[in-house]
């Protein structure tokens, strides 16, 4: 390897917190994490969990925003990428929900050392919300935030589906064979298949046909539901969600952030500016940071 | 850990470092042994999603595959995307993000690796040309799908359809009932103004004589693309056969873009044979078979000094 002369690994933000990158080894191989590192002692830790493929770049700068706005409020904060997925070791066909759950959870293990507190809480955002109920279910008293939740691996692969329909529909495939035949032809030939050019290894399929998003002890956690959208009214599998946990001694709260992501579909141009994508952005991050603060009791600063 | 040696058998590492008063990042990906000396600038991104991993992690997959080869590879954010500070701003072609992709050069020149090539797809093709003739060492550009004009983001649909359609084309579909139905909505009479506005410029500005079709091409294409071939460094442009941009870089051919390509021969290569689309990148298939063009074309035309 070549000398390296000045290579930072480490941003400085003008508020005194820094973003350090690099990797946790999980014996699964290595995960690329940026831990945000409050300018003083931190008083909580938060761990964010992306999403996978499309909706991981999706939100992405939302969840950059959120642990910057975060450390400056004193919150160690952990982004990372799944194993096989972003910046991190292996391929897309590595990818299980186990396995997904074993990076969160070391993830965690390693912000929690890094931030010298082990009040926690978790930050995810679609297919994330499976591995991040897992290992806060494991962790009473940590407060789970959830954006536009995969409730259910099933309905998740219907939307994939859905979302195949569209495109071949918009691009005139009329006689297409089904999306269940296409989907399986690929993954005969291939061991995976792709939405949008973004590839779905088929152990995630299979973990997704069985997977659904679960919460052990809802009365031992804070939960926010967070919707993204504009029509009226919460979806039903959210409010199914928040009843399964009220009726287990759980209190979520659910807020509605009033913009539509198109999680896997090219948005037009014309409907999303940078101006519009900021305000969306800051809106989500605004509510979360709030929520936060208040259930982890870190004051204003 | 700061760096790490990955299962494929290469390393890679963050980088955070300084452009323009931003801080960007990136992550270098070089062989676990010595180098050929060689570094690959992967300049992605421009859409305010496609953040330097790109669509299904293909600059992942290319830097690594390069880096198996024994090249050093830099893929990075550009500022207000990503890891990266700032805020990304208006997308326009006329002003292509040269400063970040020069600052990430310099991380390469930092690492000892002075023969660069640069790659880059829709907006950051633009950005690689552009940066092209001020960095130091550069041996090859690659550009896959670059536009023509000289647009902004927001008005890059606005001003092909101004080509490409006629005016019966316009009041055909204004008179649309599902047109008018949407003038209720302001995004989409905001962009229907944008349409109009568009074609009624190009009609003011077309002479009655003369060539009227070139007064979109960019000026900020053509004046590096001569660079690189007054230099004789070598050029691979990217489209797929139904690619819609293919059509402005043909028609574009008809002017001094077609002069800059005769003048340049072999210099300048255009694949344009690639089956279906290659902009975004939309499917597997294409992106396999854009990384394996890209992996090859480097091996053949840059030449690659004895490993250290």
């Amino acid at each position: 390897m070549l000398e390296v002369r000045s290579i930072e690994t480490t941003m400085l933000e003008e508020d005194g917190s820094r973003a350090e990158a690099g990797y946790v080894e999980t014996g699964r191989g290595a995960v690329f994490a940026v831990t945000h590192i409050p300018p003083g002692p931190a008083k909580a830790a938060v761990l964010i969990c992306s999403p996978i493929q499309s909706e991981l770049l999706k939100n992405n700068r939302r969840e950059v925003m959120l642990a910057r706005r975060l450390a400056r409020r004193g919150l160690a904060v952990s982004r990372f990428h799944y194993i096989g997925t972003g910046n991190s070791d292996g391929d897309i066909g590595d990818v299980t929900i186990d396995g997904m759950a074993a990076d969160t959870a070391a993830v965690a293990s390693a912000l929690t050392d890094v931030s010298g507190t082990d009040r926690i809480g978790f930050v995810a955002t679609r297919l994330g919300s499976l591995p991040a109920s897992t290992v806060a279910s494991g962790l009473p008293g940590s407060p789970l935030a959830l954006w536009e939740p995969v409730v259910s691996g099933r309905s998740y692969l219907r939307e994939l589906m859905r979302v195949w329909l569209m495109v071949g529909m918009r691009q005139g495939n009329d006689e297409a064979p089904s999306v269940a035949d296409e989907i399986a032809d690929q993954l005969a030939r291939t061991g995976s298949f792709a939405i949008m050019g973004f590839s779905i290894g088929g152990a995630l399929k299979e973990d997704l046909e069985r997977s659904d998003l679960k919460v052990e002890h809802p009365a031992d956690h804070d939960v926010l539901l967070v919707q993204f959208g504009q029509r009226a009214g919460i979806r039903r599998e959210l409010r199914a969600l928040a009843a399964d946990l009220e009726e287990r001694g759980g209190a979520p709260t659910i807020e509605q952030v009033r913009f539509d992501e198109a999680w896997w579909l090219h948005v037009d141009v014309d409907a999303l500016t940078p101006d519009i994508e900021l305000a969306m952005n800051t809106d989500v991050v605004d509510r979360t940071e709030r929520w936060l603060r208040g259930v982890l009791g870190v004051e204003d600063v | 850990m700061s760096e790490t040696l990955l299962s494929t058998g290469v390393r890679e590492r963050p980088a955070f470092f300084p452009s323009d008063g931003n801080t960007l990042f990136g992550v270098i990906t070089e062989p676990e042994g010595p180098g050929n000396g060689v570094g690959v600038l992967l300049i992605q991104g421009g859409d305010t999603v496609n953040v330097s991993l790109h669509r299904n992690r293909l600059a992942v997959r290319l830097a690594r595959n390069l880096a198996a080869d024994g090249y050093t590879c830099l893929r990075f954010d550009y500022h207000g995307l990503g890891e990266s500070s700032g805020d990304l701003g208006a997308l326009h072609l006329h002003n292509p993000f040269t400063e970040d992709a020069e600052a990430a050069a310099e991380v390469m020149h930092q690492l000892g690796i002075d023969d660069l090539v640069l790659l880059g797809a829709c907006f950051s093709a633009r950005t690689a040309l552009s940066a092209a003739p001020s960095i130091r060492g550069v041996r090859a550009v690659i550009m896959a799908t670059p536009p023509v004009g000289g647009y902004g983001r927001e008005d890059a649909m606005a001003e092909r359809l101004s080509r490409e359609w006629s005016w019966s084309d316009y009041v055909r579909r204004a008179v649309r009932l599902e047109t008018l139905a949407n003038l209720a909505r302001p995004s989409h009479r905001q962009a229907y103004t944008r349409f109009a506005r568009f074609k009624l410029r190009g009609a003011a500005r077309r002479p009655m004589s003369g060539d009227p079709t070139l007064r979109w091409v960019s000026p900020k294409l053509l004046a590096p693309l001569e660079t690189m071939v007054e230099r004789g460094i070598p050029v691979l442009v990217v489209y797929g056969d139904e690619d819609p941009l293919l059509g402005e870089w043909e028609r574009a051919k008809a002017g001094r873009l077609g002069t800059i390509l005769k003048r340049g021969g072999d210099l300048v290569e255009v694949v344009d044979d690639l089956p279906g689309v290659v902009h975004g990148f939309l499917g597997v298939d294409i992106q396999n078979r854009f990384l394996s063009l890209a992996v090859e074309w480097i091996r053949a035309k840059v030449p690659v000094a004895e490993r250290r």
